[in-house]
């Protein structure tokens, strides 16, 4: 896995450049969850306030073998915010049977397109012993078209009008309704835009770790706008052309309604369908895609955004032990390997990223006029990017199955990082200690 | 010093998995990544095209890329990492093929019956062999399990005994239950048979009368449907039975069956199954249909009413038009029979004139004594006399087709008129059809060539 932490807080406030980058809207994955959350809140919420979505209506029906009308409405009663009603056709409907229905009582004066699901059950009470009362259970989506539902073959009139059976007692039948009004999403018609504001992607084929990698640089404004500034000629076709096909993708995920489609830029790629189904590193994918758009970026107005954006330098230093010999040298770096076995957190990863280490026995350094020497090595950072981009190591190697084993370990990363904790040991002497390093997290 | 000197070492930190770090030296200022492959392999046992490099900005990916150390880093090369692969990627159509792969190993079977040896015999029959072999082997053991079983028999027939007189009185319990049942059930269908033809009398007269006059205006169809008189709504709309009684079978079968397993069940709290579930609106618009239905049909019967004395009138009207046809048939034949007629007598009229042309035509050709037998022949018979002449004069003057064509187009055509032969035709048609007549009888001549009257 790998966690891309892009931070919209001014890095250096003088530099212009990156003012844009503090008032970056955090949109990602997070967002949704926490917009879905207070969905499930109100819901949990509304419960309280509404009658109980349960209820138990009877009904009494006097002189029943004297009436003349084919179908005979109950009064209304309100389950779930929802007004219902019981529908009986006495002598059946075109049939020797009870027929009998839950009707939903205002469809007529409901707004277009509503909708409702209620698990429901009805009953006719046997008023002599009650365990030889009829039930039927069933449940249905009400809507405009389908307003009632029921059973049309309830129980035959025989048994019914049969005064020995107890169901009709001084001309009088009863009639029990049991309502359960649920609210169910209907995922079919299900609109991410309208609900979340934003689009998914198609999985083309095995390509999740494509599609998490496009949408975290998608989120990254500065990098959005640098692709969309990247120069295309009107004869370039989106399948030849990466910078093409990444705006129009970038293009869609902004302005679309539904779900984006990758396979123009896997064709950019060079990708055929073997590759879409093969799994890939997204690490790897990642520093391939740079790579590639930086050289399209060399000679334009957005060249050096890749090194803006992610380039961070830290200093090696070597220090023998028993001569009097130093060595540092300045290196950059577009995102770190962070360990995670044995590290619980992420803050353990950088204090072992910046442990001083020992070279000794075979590891030895070469001092260029003593020879192998035994020398101490450690790793401190210059300065951090506006965007920092860590890769978890979760692998290791199983000689004995020649193959690469993932580490499963459970590992804590906070919402916000601040990488200049305990007085800023992770920076070297000549870091510049004016700026901030606080990081917010974007998985 | 010197010597030192030139033989100077460069140094890679490859920073392993584990996060530790590792020392490389090299003699060279540049690097190819296979090389460091190479060595990091030596090292660490992880092959080659597991590995993955990446130094801080670039990534070691093939054998071209390459890394060196600039005069100003001193003897260090920038750092390496070394990292696998972690693929990620679930779902999607791939995962289908690959769970598919691994489902299509799962069905390998486990009977090879049909499959051959090295000799070409189906493994079935050779396992069989085996096993009457085996058969065979055991025959002794099966014999003392013989005397075996007839020992054990012997001492069974004392239990048999016992185990008869306990078997007889068990089946005279149960006799006595099936009994006692019998008349229970027996009892109870009366009683329910009662109880119904009691409900029947209850349901109203009106109804029922309403439903007889409704038979009687109805007319025969209705006697021939089969009515249930219990319920009106079945009596108003007695049309639309027919088209329930398609669904009505499958209906009250699942029903009937609902209903006894309420009564097994003892109707306490039995559930019915979705498959009684239906939305009323489509029996409402049903209802409604019916509705049309039947006021089209009420009027459609008054259509009908109407109708049949106009069908009859038609009935009736028919043999007259028939008669009034034949009549005018008759007539029109009639007609045609006087018309031919009236041809014939012109043709005959014709032909005679045609044969007194000829006659001269034959007098200026023939000496004088010839002229006079003509004459005798014409005051001897006229009406006689035109077919004798033409006939001689005609056919034995000619003795092919070819030559009556010399006659010409109109002679031919009067000539197969007036002996009732088709007249059309180009001119040798015409002439072979006459020539026919030569040599055969006007009876015998195939009647395509007749004319049509």
């Amino acid at each position: 896995m790998t966690v891309m932490m892009p931070a919209p807080i001014d890095q250096q406030e003088d530099e212009d450049v990156l003012v844009p980058d503090a008032d970056l809207p955090e949109n990602n994955h997070q967002p949704m969850e926490v917009v879905a959350q207070p969905e499930n809140a109100n819901t949990v919420e509304s419960q309280p306030v509404e009658d109980p979505p349960s209820s138990r209506f009877t009904w009494r029906i006097d002189n029943f073998s004297r009436l003349n009308t084919k179908k005979l409405y109950s009064e209304i009663f309100v389950v779930g915010g929802y007004k219902w009603r019981v529908l009986i056709f006495p002598k059946g409907n075109n049939v020797d049977y009870l027929s009998m229905y839950l009707d939903v009582a205002d469809s007529a004066s409901l707004p277009y397109g509503w909708s409702r699901y209620a698990q429901f059950s009805l009953a006719v009470v046997n008023q002599m012993h009650n365990k030889y009362s009829v039930r039927k259970d069933t449940q249905h989506q009400f809507n405009a078209r389908e307003s009632d539902w029921g059973f049309t073959s309830f129980m035959p009139l025989g048994e019914l009008y049969d005064p020995s059976r107890g169901y009709l007692v001084h001309d009088t039948l009863i009639v029990e309704a049991e309502v359960l009004v649920r609210r169910i999403v209907d995922y079919w018609t299900y609109d991410s835009k309208k609900e979340t504001g934003y689009v998914g992607l198609k999985n083309q084929g095995a390509t999740c770790y494509m599609n998490s990698l496009l949408q975290t640089l998608y989120h990254i404004p500065y990098f959005r706008k640098a692709v969309y500034h990247m120069p295309t000629t009107e004869n370039d076709m989106p399948t030849g052309s990466i910078p093409l096909a990444l705006q129009s993708l970038f293009y869609k995920l902004q302005y679309s309604d539904t779900s984006v489609a990758t396979k123009e830029l896997t064709k950019s790629f060079g990708w055929d369908t073997y590759d879409s189904f093969m799994q890939h590193d997204v690490q790897e994918l990642n520093r391939v895609l740079c790579e590639k758009l930086e050289d399209k970026m060399k000679g334009t107005v957005v060249e050096g955004t890749i090194q803006k954006l992610f380039e961070g330098h830290h200093m090696n230093y070597i220090e023998c032990i028993n001569v009097d010999y130093k060595s540092t040298r300045k290196e950059s770096f577009y995102d770190l390997q962070l360990d995670v076995k044995g590290c619980r957190d992420v803050y353990a990863s950088f204090d072992k990223y910046v442990e001083v280490e020992s070279l000794e026995g075979d590891n030895k350094y070469h001092a260029e006029q003593y020879g192998l020497q035994d020398a101490k090595k450690g790793v401190l950072f210059i300065d951090f990017p506006p965007v920092l981009q860590l890769q978890l190591k979760r692998f290791e190697y199983d000689f004995m199955r020649d193959t690469m084993v993932k580490i499963n370990d459970r590992y804590e990363f906070p919402l916000q990082l601040d990488l200049d904790r305990e007085d800023g040991k992770y920076l070297s002497p000549d870091a510049d200690r004016s700026v901030r390093n606080l990081y917010t997290l974007h998985r | 010093m010197e010597q030192k000197r030139s033989s100077k070492m460069y140094n890679l930190f490859v920073k392993h998995l584990d996060g530790k770090t590792l020392t490389l030296l090299f003699p060279s200022p540049i690097l190819y990544a296979s090389s460091i492959k190479d060595r990091l392999f030596q090292l660490t046992g992880i092959p080659a095209h597991h590995q993955r490099l990446v130094t801080g900005c670039r990534h070691l990916n093939d054998d071209k890329s390459a890394i060196q150390c600039s005069p100003g880093d001193g003897n260090m090369f920038p750092s390496v990492r070394l990292l696998l692969r972690l693929k990620g990627g679930k779902g999607g159509f791939g995962s289908l093929l690959r769970g598919a792969a691994t489902k299509a190993g799962q069905k390998k079977t486990n009977n090879f019956d049909a499959c051959r040896d090295m000799s070409g015999r189906r493994l079935r029959h050779v396992n069989a062999e085996k096993r009457l072999e085996e058969w065979k082997a055991g025959e002794e053991e099966r014999k003392l399990e013989k005397v075996a079983e007839e020992f054990l028999k012997k001492q069974m027939k004392k239990g048999k005994g016992k185990g008869k007189g306990e078997g007889d009185g068990e089946a005279h319990k149960y006799v006595a239950k099936y009994r006692e049942e019998s008349e229970r059930c027996v009892a109870e269908v009366a009683l329910s048979v009662k109880e119904a033809l009691t409900a029947k009398r209850k349901s109203p007269s009106q109804p029922h009368h309403d439903a007889k006059k409704l038979k009687i205006w109805m007319g025969k169809r209705k006697l021939n449907e089969s009515d249930s008189d219990y319920s009106d709504d079945s009596d108003e709309e007695g049309e639309m039975e027919k088209s329930e009684l398609l669904n009505g079978p499958n209906e009250l079968g699942s029903n009937k069956a609902e209903g006894s397993l309420g009564s097994v069940n003892g109707g306490g709290g039995s559930s019915g199954a979705g498959s009684c579930e239906s939305g009323s609106e489509e029996e409402k618009e049903t209802a409604v249909d019916g509705n049309v239905v039947s006021v089209g049909m009420l009027s459609g019967e008054i259509i009908h009413a109407t109708a049949e004395p106009v069908i009859i009138n038609e009935a009736t009207e028919m043999p007259k038009g028939s008669v009034v046809a034949e009549d005018n048939q008759d007539c029109h034949g009639g007609v045609s029979d006087k018309f031919d007629g009236t041809v014939n007598q012109a043709l005959n009229v014709m032909g005679s004139e045609t044969v007194a042309s000829a006659g001269e035509s034959n007098d200026m050709e023939i000496d004088g004594s010839l002229e006079h037998k003509a004459t005798v022949n014409e005051g001897s018979s006229p009406s006689t006399s035109v077919p004798v002449l033409e006939e001689p004069l005609n056919f034995d003057a000619f003795n092919s087709a070819a030559e009556l064509e010399v006659l010409g187009l109109e002679r031919l055509k009067s000539e197969l008129q007036s002996r009732g032969l088709k007249c059309g035709g180009t001119l040798m048609e015409r002439a072979a059809r006459l020539f026919l007549l030569k040599s055969t009888p006007l009876d015998e001549l195939p009647k395509k060539l007749i004319a049509k009257k």
